[in-house]
């Protein structure tokens, strides 16, 4: 395949995943009482679209899959048969298909053979629920039709003549002649299907031919001459490869050594696998291949995965600030040569002025680039939540907001996981049964609500359900049980509600096979926390549970609070940052030794060395820094002694792992204005540093 | 040589329009208002083609096909059956009889005489 036949095929994938999407939101939208037209006509297209680019960009196997479903809903369209839930869910599963097969082909594969037992079955039911048999298709293979009509090259064809052929007084010899009148005509006759002699029953038909036609005509005219000769599985029509495409050498040495393709199909029928042939050699053991292949795949996916789609307008304005920028640069040198003038001082900060507000922008918008709308993540669930909700026999209604919001690519890869496992947990255990929900005077519709939304240099996403709360008893006793809490501690309810997402936390007696094994949580938590975002859960017993997600706009760029600590720059993310003050105004008392606190409004606040918790400094080291920090991270407060206030500025993010390794309470590092480098606390990783070494010392 | 086509059908102005039109593509016509007339046409005749419809008195279409297909005579001469497309199932009952295709009504004096020229 060439390279721009290549770039085609990828708009096509990602087109047919839109329609695709667009057809299961369709479906799950509708209601069933009351169908709107134009919902069936949307679906209709939709399918249609996709059978017809497959079929013009060589995916026969997807055209044809694709094809059932739009006869079927040709049909629903024309208001001939009912929009039923029991269709809609086929269609749902078609749906899923397509996606296997758009996955697969992609991948240059084939649906794998289970797959393939779904698509039969699907298919069987398709038809069987038709009530009435389905029309016969007129055409046996239709999805080349478009292709051929947009003049494609022409048809590869695999006919087996009926066995009644003879008694049926059909004409063979003048189907060729039809044929040949349609194109250039190369024919090769099958005669391995005759059986011995004394087997034979000379009325019966036993030849087959594969036919290659060169033909600008549509396949319907093919289809036309087989007509009556086509018995379902007996006529094979497929699109010849399109012009421009890299052929196989087998189509090569049809072609030009008349070489026929029951030949060629033998032969790659004795070809085996790289991975069989070293197994049979003896070199490798199956699993260790089946692992290999495994491996494979991942790979695979990742690369698929790591692409992005960007708005050429977004592109464009780039190309243009770098054309700015070019300008902008020619202004320096020139400048630079009339220094010491006035025109030439003028000339310079006037420059300097504009490189400043455009490399601004170029970060911006470069930026702008990674940023997709939370909706990637979001179209998931409507299919998920009802799923579940058919599985659980719970009626859950799904509100999404936001969809729009934008974050960059990466959170939205690491969002997937957690935020599924959020919904499932929140339709499982957060969702009440009907009946109960019908007991407590609830509505037996839940209510399952989605929100994204961009709150002053935070994205929060919120998952809420209006199902029975967290039962704080219950977590706390369990608490107790895992040696999370002391007896006889009294924690808030916010650090109560938190402690659902410690590792092998669950307290749902009876796990299902949905959710509820305790993983999950945890990880939720980690990979909020490795995107530099932070879980707050507000819950009321009886009204609903919100779990919120508070997440940096973007992983690269971080607004901090610069900081010295003795000779040390550090940055504090500022979302974790609540106020500052001077030391003298705190109401600083000294436990348990050495350890200090504060009293703020009521509350116990530790105060931490930083240099000591970092192993950088003397012991103690606090004692002498005028002014305490207070931050925040998941309920928990810390004040964190400092000498001097910097400023707030925004800091690009280099890591520090991949530079040294990864140091526990530093999330990583930035250069300075000056050229110096400072440490990005990762105030989280602090508080767990300090509460490990405080507990360490008692 | 011409050829000679058999055209079985109830009703005369179908069976005119179906003569008319062969007639005019050069072909020899002969007529019959339904099976049992059609067996007692054909026999000792050489035919091209029979054209029969299938709802008729007396003998069917269906069984006029099988019955037609048991005389060695007949037995390769090219069948088409007149189907209406709200029967859809009629095809393979013909198929299964032994016709060798089929016109659906309504249908125009060209679509005749191609799918005609597709059997002949």
């Amino acid at each position: 395949m060439s390279d721009a036949m290549a770039q085609f095929r990828d708009a096509f994938f990602e087109e047919a995943t839109e329609l695709a999407d667009g057809m299961e939101a369709t479906l799950l939208s509708m209601d069933l009482a009351a169908v709107e037209v134009e919902d069936l006509h949307t679906l209709f297209r939709a399918a249609h679209s996709i059978k017809g680019n497959a079929a013009t960009f060589g995916f026969p196997e997807v055209a044809a899959f694709t094809h059932k479903l739009e006869s079927t809903l040709e049909p629903v369209r024309q208001g001939n048969r009912p929009m039923t839930s029991e269709l809609r869910e086929m269609l749902l599963q078609g749906v899923d298909l397509i996606r296997s097969h758009l996955h697969q082909a992609r991948r240059g594969e084939s649906l794998s053979p289970r797959e393939q037992q779904a698509q039969a079955e699907l298919i069987t039911r398709l038809q069987a629920d038709a009530g009435a048999p389905l029309p016969a298709p007129s055409t046996p293979a239709a999805p080349a039709r478009d292709q051929a009509m947009k003049g494609g090259t022409g048809f590869s064809i695999r006919f087996e003549a009926p066995l009644d052929a003879f008694r049926r007084g059909v004409n063979l010899e003048r189907l060729f002649r039809d044929l040949a009148k349609l194109g250039h005509l190369q024919t090769w006759t099958d005669l391995t299907r005759i059986p011995a002699s004394n087997e034979l029953d000379p009325e019966d038909c036993h030849l087959a031919w594969d036919v290659r036609l060169e033909t600008s005509h549509p396949q319907a005219d093919v289809d036309d001459i087989f007509e009556f000769v086509a018995d379902g599985d007996n006529l094979r029509i497929q699109p010849l490869p399109p012009l421009g495409a890299v052929p196989n050498l087998g189509d090569i040495l049809q072609v030009e050594a008349g070489v026929s393709p029951a030949d060629i199909r033998e032969a790659l029928s004795q070809q085996k696998r790289l991975g069989e042939l070293l197994v049979d050699m003896g070199k490798v053991k199956p699993e260790v291949v089946n692992k290999a292949l495994d491996q494979q795949t991942k790979k695979r996916n990742q690369a698929e995965a790591s692409t992005v789609r960007v708005a050429t307008e977004k592109i464009d304005r780039l190309v243009n600030l770098v054309g700015e920028l070019v300008i902008t640069q020619a202004m320096l040198a020139q400048a630079s040569q009339l220094s010491n003038t006035m025109q030439g001082e003028e000339q310079m900060s006037a420059a300097l002025l504009q490189l400043d507000r455009q490399t601004r922008e170029l970060q911006e918008r470069v930026m702008g680039i990674r940023m997709v709308p939370v909706e990637m993540v979001f179209s998931r669930f409507p299919r998920m939540v009802h799923e579940l909700g058919k599985q659980l026999g719970k009626d859950v209604e799904l509100i999404m907001e936001g969809q729009a919001t934008e974050l960059d690519k990466t959170f939205i890869e690491m969002l997937v996981d957690p935020l599924t496992h959020l919904v499932r947990n929140a339709v499982d255990h957060g969702m009440e049964t009907k009946e109960e929900r019908q007991k407590s005077g609830k509505p037996s519709m839940g209510s399952i609500a989605l929100r994204a939304s961009s709150r002053g240099g935070h994205i929060h996403i919120e998952v809420k359900d209006d199902g029975k709360g967290l039962n704080r008893d219950r977590i706390y006793q369990k608490a107790l049980d895992r040696g999370l809490l002391q007896p006889g501690s009294r924690p808030s309810d916010e650090e109560l509600n938190l402690l659902i997402f410690e590792p092998g936390f669950s307290t749902v007696e009876q796990v299902s096979d949905l959710s509820g094994r305790g993983v999950g949580m945890d990880v939720v938590r980690q990979n909020v926390r490795s995107l530099g975002g932070r879980i707050e859960v507000e819950s009321e017993p009886g009204r609903g549970t919100l779990i919120r997600l508070v997440l940096p706009l973007t992983m690269a760029i971080l607004d901090g609070l610069t900081v010295r600590v003795g000779e040390e720059i550090y940055v504090f993310p500022l979302a974790s940052v609540l106020e500052s003050f001077q030391r003298q105004v705190a109401d600083v008392q000294t436990v348990k030794g050495d350890r200090e606190v504060i009293s703020l409004r009521g509350e116990f606040i530790p105060v931490v060395r930083l240099l000591t918790l970092l192993g950088l400094g003397p012991n103690p080291d606090a004692s002498e820094r005028t002014l305490l920090v207070l931050v925040e991270s998941e309920g928990r407060r810390a004040a964190m002694a400092v000498d001097e206030l910097l400023g707030q500025q925004q800091v690009v993010i280099k890591s520090l792992e991949t530079h040294y390794k990864r140091v526990e309470g530093v999330s990583g590092a930035t250069i300075l204005g000056d050229g110096r480098v400072a440490l990005i606390l990762d105030v989280p990783g602090l508080m767990r540093l300090e509460a490990s070494t405080a507990a360490a010392s008692v | 040589m011409g050829h000679s086509i058999l055209t079985v059908d109830d009703s005369s102005t179908m069976r005119q329009m179906i003569s008319f039109t062969l007639k005019g593509a050069g072909f020899d016509v002969i007529e019959a208002g339904d099976g049992v007339e059609a067996l007692e046409v054909a026999k000792g005749k050489k035919l091209s083609l029979i054209i029969t419809d299938v709802n008729m008195p007396r003998m069917d279409g269906i069984t006029l096909v099988a019955r037609l297909r048991a005389l060695p005579e007949f037995k390769f001469t090219p069948i088409l059956v007149l189907t209406t497309e709200s029967d859809a199932s009629m095809k393979q009952k013909g198929k299964e009889a032994g016709a060798t295709g089929w016109i659906v009504k309504p249908f125009s004096p060209e679509k005749l005489l191609d799918v005609v020229n597709k059997v002949i």
